[in-house]
């Protein structure tokens, strides 16, 4: 996936408020809202698992995904600006403190995503053993879920960022402000 | 004391010489929220990090940093 360079962090961040990246308690709110947006799409490829082809499916789908994406755009701009640009940014733009922040990040996200598609195998093994060797899956359920792992590992590290982030100290909080003019990232080009 | 526990006297020096978290950020080329996690001693810098930090306060790295405790302001007097 590109990176994003200051000129893109410091639009996001103009239109981002400072209580959401600010604080604690705006960053776990909006990886909570985060996760459930992922969450509507697994629920949305179930729901087309057991309804889909029908008009219930494609509206619970278009419904879920409406909300899903909009939340989700949001949650992925809070915490984008919440982690100072560290995970989304390229490696040339971060200092070694983000970039060992990144790594260590990017790792617990690996790991739960490699969970997430040994589970899928799982269930595929599981599915096929049952049915006699024969899965029949509506496409739209299977299309869902495949996005829907997609986002999952695109917010990933953002969620675990925006979790585990401290509040700023009283001194980053005068720079931090909104009205402060965002600055970049200090770290050398 | 936790095997790769590093203390500093970052925020010391720093009101010493009058220097905010911003300049000295600026001066050594990181994220300004980098010097405030050095200072409460959430990250440990690089060999690197830490002799520019020393270069940048214009005192021996071993003044900045130790593995043990830094004895508190007056405790000598006191004792």
């Amino acid at each position: 996936m590109g990176q994003i360079n200051e000129r893109q962090f410091a639009e996001v961040r103009r239109s981002v408020p400072f209580f959401w990246y600010g604080t604690r308690r705006g960053r776990r709110t909006a990886v909570v809202l985060g996760a459930a947006a992922v969450a509507l799409g697994y629920v949305s490829a179930v729901v087309c698992w057991f309804l889909a082809p029908s008009d219930p499916a494609m509206w619970t789908t278009f419904t879920l995904g409406g909300i899903g994406l909009l939340v989700y755009a949001w949650a992925y701009a809070v915490l984008l600006v919440a982690s100072g640009g560290a995970v989304a940014m390229g490696e040339n733009r971060l200092d070694e403190r983000q970039l060992a922040e990144r790594r260590q990040v990017r790792s617990l996200a690996h790991r739960a995503t490699a969970w997430l598609l040994g589970l899928t195998l799982a269930l595929t093994f599981f599915l096929d053993g049952a049915d006699h060797f024969l899965v029949r899956i509506p496409t739209a359920a299977a299309v869902i879920y495949v996005f829907a792992l997609f986002l999952t590992h695109l917010i990933l590290p953002h969620l675990i960022t925006g979790w585990r982030l401290p509040d700023p100290l009283a001194e980053d909080e005068e720079n931090e402000g909104p009205l402060a003019e965002p600055s970049g990232n200090g770290a050398p080009a | 004391m936790s095997a790769e526990e590093v203390h500093n006297r970052i925020s010391m020096l720093r009101a010493e010489r009058g220097v905010s978290r911003k300049d000295l950020a600026a001066a050594l080329g990181v994220h300004y929220q980098t010097i405030g996690y050095l200072e409460r001693g959430e990250y440990s810098p690089s060999l690197f990090l830490a002799l520019r930090i020393a270069e940048y306060f214009g005192v021996p790295v071993e003044v900045v940093f130790s593995l043990r405790p830094f004895p508190r302001l007056g405790s000598e007097v006191v004792k």
